[in-house]
């Protein structure tokens, strides 16, 4: 369990896991965060929706510290992020499989770069091992010897969707990955991650625009404003697992969300 | 082979053909001894490959000695090609501020060097010299202008994960630019291999094609000597068609490769 890093022993689910204090940002004279807070609980499944160009993946981008906010702080676990102690995964929006890889050496290399990291914490039978799991458990063992330009863009998205679990992450950033797809392929991802969410029940904060993922995927549902992006509200989605689009609950609280994000 | 390859050889080869014939008709109008015709050069190619030259160094040696002069100066390029560019993309102060220098060197066509090697050099270091300026400006700069083209998502995909830039620059930077560096060997090989005679002529030894080229000439045997050119132009083209097999082989990850 080297790989999987620092983790809670017990886990409440009532433990915040990410803390979002006052973020802002600012791109020369473009403010794009305004002093967004809120809090992400341990295990829980949250999607951050807004319109587009809003600054949803700033937002992301900057709790996986991968650039810095102007103002405010971001706490995981109450400490600042690092990539060493903190295990996080991000899932990013545009196709990000490294094309010199096949699907195996892709997967596997989330897990290689974590373990040296770390100072080479998991030998390479464990890291085939993990990755074969994972293949089973996303249904890409057929195409472990591919490589990223011979297979379709909904698979592409699927393996780094399984390069970012295969870390067992304690915290997955997820932008907008079903962005790119066709419809087909998105609704069939949708619950192939809530699946693997089940099973694995890690932390995961999901951006969207789509109005019917967010009231599909998650446990919350934060509404950002247009820009400079404010919280604007955050909705519990408590409706019973497996959801229906068609359900009038399902409904009703997409016309909500779709109330407090209109632009037009 | 399908219908198209097979009318591009048919056409490829009537071309040839039609090239060696215009030569041979050239030759024969002209009727000159520094005209050789086609036949002339064949008989001259068949008599270096069945008695040597007229040193007795059969046509495999001077083959030999020419091409492991290349692979020292090609290898010699390479080792300080690839890490300056790397260094240079990596940090583009480093090559702005050397690019007065680089830049001007670059265009000092490597016959111009001749005078001055002969100098200050002696036996190998020459040949190696040489073959290293012609190879080694396209294969730092190739490196060098592929690191800004590494795809900054690639690089967030290992930072996510802790890895240091070492980390990065090992296992993201290198394998994003690798194309890059093959495409300008393959360059830088092409060009070295075009400076052998020059470099051959300061060599002082009699063995080598440029030198073999130039051994003729100075006798007028100049069907000799074209033969010796024949030799290295086919030789060049082997080279290259080795280096893109290569490039295909290793890149198979690139559906779209470099010709």
């Amino acid at each position: 369990m080297a790989v999987g890093g620092h983790r809670l022993e017990i886990r409440e689910r009532q433990i915040d896991l990410i803390q979002v204090e006052g973020v802002s940002k600012r791109f020369g004279n473009l403010l794009v965060l305004d002093h967004v807070s809120f809090t992400v609980r341990d295990g829980e499944f949250i999607c951050i929706c807004g319109p587009t160009g809003c600054g949803k993946t700033t937002l992301l981008k900057i709790i996986a510290g991968l650039i810095p906010a102007t103002a405010g702080r971001v706490m995981i676990d109450g400490q600042p992020l690092d990539p060493l102690r903190n295990n996080i995964s991000f899932v990013f929006q545009e196709p990000s499989c490294l094309p010199w890889r096949t699907v195996f050496g892709n997967i596997r290399f989330s897990l290689e770069t974590r373990s040296a990291a770390l100072g080479n914490t998991m030998s390479k039978a464990e890291m085939d091992e993990r990755v074969d799991r994972i293949l089973d458990l996303v249904g890409l063992q057929d195409f472990a010897h591919y490589y990223p330009h011979q297979i379709s863009a909904g698979m592409k998205q699927r393996v780094a969707i399984a390069r970012a679990f295969a870390t067992e992450p304690e915290l997955l950033l997820m932008d907008e990955p079903f962005g790119y797809l066709d419809v087909q392929t998105r609704y069939y991802l949708r619950k192939e991650v809530l699946r693997i969410w089940e099973k694995l029940r890690r932390t995961v904060v999901f951006v969207t625009h789509s109005i019917e993922e967010a009231v599909y995927l998650p446990e919350r549902t934060m509404v950002l404003t247009e820009l400079p992006a404010r919280v604007s509200a955050i909705i519990p989605v408590d409706l019973p697992r497996p959801r229906e689009y068609a359900d009038p609950q399902f409904i009703a609280l997409r016309k909500k969300i779709t109330d407090l994000i209109k632009w037009w | 082979m399908n219908q198209r390859t097979r009318k591009d050889w048919i056409l490829g080869l009537a071309v040839l053909l039609g090239f060696l014939a215009a030569w041979q008709l050239a030759a024969v109008l002209a009727n000159s001894p520094f005209l050789p015709g086609f036949t002339d050069t064949l008989g001259a190619f068949a008599d270096l490959v069945l008695h040597g030259d007229l040193e007795g160094y059969s046509l495999l040696t001077h083959v030999a000695v020419s091409l492991t002069r290349i692979a020292g100066g090609f290898t010699l390029a390479c080792m300080m090609g690839i890490p300056l560019g790397l260094l240079m993309g990596l940090y583009p102060s480093v090559y702005r501020s050397a690019r007065m220098v680089i830049e001007p060197i670059r265009f000092i066509p490597p016959i111009a060097w001749i005078p001055i090697v002969i100098m200050v050099m002696a036996g190998f270091s020459r040949y190696l010299f040489i073959i290293w300026l012609g190879a080694f400006f396209p294969i730092l700069i190739s490196t060098l202008a592929g690191v800004p083209r590494v795809n900054p998502i690639h690089l967030d995909v290992a930072r996510v994960h802790g890895a240091s830039r070492g980390y990065l620059i090992r296992r993201v930077v290198v394998p994003s630019v690798l194309p890059e560096i093959f495409a300008g060997m393959r360059v830088g090989l092409g060009v070295g291999w075009m400076t052998i005679v020059a470099a051959e002529m300061l060599g002082g030894e009699n063995i080598g094609l440029g030198r073999l080229v130039l051994k003729y000439a100075e006798l007028f045997k100049l069907d000799y000597s074209v033969a010796g050119m024949v030799l290295i132009g086919l030789l060049g083209l082997l080279l290259n068609e080795v280096f893109i097999r290569a490039e295909k082989r290793f890149f198979r990850w690139r559906w779209e490769v470099t010709v």
